[in-house]
């Protein structure tokens, strides 16, 4: 396929606080186990301080309890061990509380880094060739992203940087297609740049905490 | 030390390890499940990944190539609104790497 624009990316962040809800409905991924939140629902990230009731219904309209084995906070999304059973095997959110995302408005650039350290663990020879080539295993994950923005009067920067809690992120690469990045993240770098003769911007960067989906 | 009355001039050394890393530059694909998909699922587990790096496709009989296992250590995306989305890369060779 071709080379895919910018022009349909874009970067929502997480406000508090967060905003209770009821009977959201998730959307089937076609195996009967993996429920999720359209990407385009203003209740995507939950609340994972929250207390949720989640139910399954095999025809849409009786509802009962059920535990999923896992839950996606950040990104909305719940998954079973086996699959839901019935005609209409559906999930929804009974209750719970959602945390608002705002798109920023005035972002025109985003930028992600990953690291998976590679730690070294070449060892003496167990036969009668010396070795030869180094040898690695995997470490742990992190990561960094970075968020160019014009200064606007908008809810970036000076007003997150104070924030204690890590906000979710979500990095749109083409909000058509829900392609994207989510991941939470403290902002621990705000850069401005104020010019005579040009747009006034700000960087923000971002230190990862925890797991990054992509989606 | 010198053996000889003249001083050491020049550092000598001898060979050791060989190890080997790289990287990767393309554009961004919502759809590269056998590329970019699978060296983000990779990047997930403790396992390296193969890596063929071909040279030539249509060479004969066989591909001319550099295989390895690796480990990705750093991917990196680039997302501009005026621009094509890029991704890149970091890679760690572990074990040998082998010239086809």
């Amino acid at each position: 396929m071709g080379a895919i624009l910018g022009r349909g990316a874009q970067v929502q962040l997480t406000t508090t606080p967060s905003v209770a809800m009821t009977n959201l409905a998730l959307i089937n991924l076609g195996d009967n186990k993996t429920f999720v939140v359209d990407h385009t629902s203003a209740k995507r990230v939950w609340d994972d301080t929250a207390t949720f009731v989640f139910q399954t219904s095999p025809d849409g309209t009786t509802w009962s309890s059920a535990s999923p084995h896992d839950v996606r906070y950040v990104d909305g999304a719940i998954m079973f061990s086996s699959a839901v059973s019935g005609a209409t095997p559906s999930a929804r959110v009974a209750s719970g509380k959602y945390l608002p995302s705002d798109v920023v408005i005035s972002s025109y650039a985003w930028g992600a880094d990953f690291t998976r350290d590679a730690k070294e663990d070449t060892r003496f020879t167990a036969n009668q060739t010396p070795v030869l080539w180094r040898t690695f295993v995997k470490g742990v994950l992190g990561g960094t992203f970075k968020l160019s923005a014009y200064v606007v009067d908008d809810a970036v920067g000076i007003d997150f940087i104070t924030e204690d809690m890590p906000m979710i992120a979500t990095m749109f690469f083409d909000v058509v297609s829900g392609k994207r990045l989510v991941c939470a993240g403290h902002i621990t770098k705000e850069s401005l740049a104020v010019a005579v003769g040009d747009p006034e911007t700000e960087e923000l960067d971002f230190q990862v905490t925890g797991p990054v989906y992509k989606i | 030390m010198t053996l000889t009355d003249d001083p050491v001039l020049w550092q000598t050394f001898v060979k050791g390890l060989a190890g080997a890393s790289g990287s990767l530059t393309g554009n961004y694909s919502t759809d590269d499940t056998d590329g970019q998909d699978a060296i983000w699922t990779n990047l997930l587990t403790d396992d390296p990944l193969t890596l063929d790096l071909i040279l030539d496709i249509a060479a004969t009989p066989d591909p001319k190539k550099f295989t390895a296992d690796v480990i990705f250590t750093k991917p990196s995306f680039s997302v501009p609104v005026d621009d094509i989305i890029t991704v890149s890369y970091d890679f760690t060779v572990t074990g040998a790497v082998t010239r086809v």
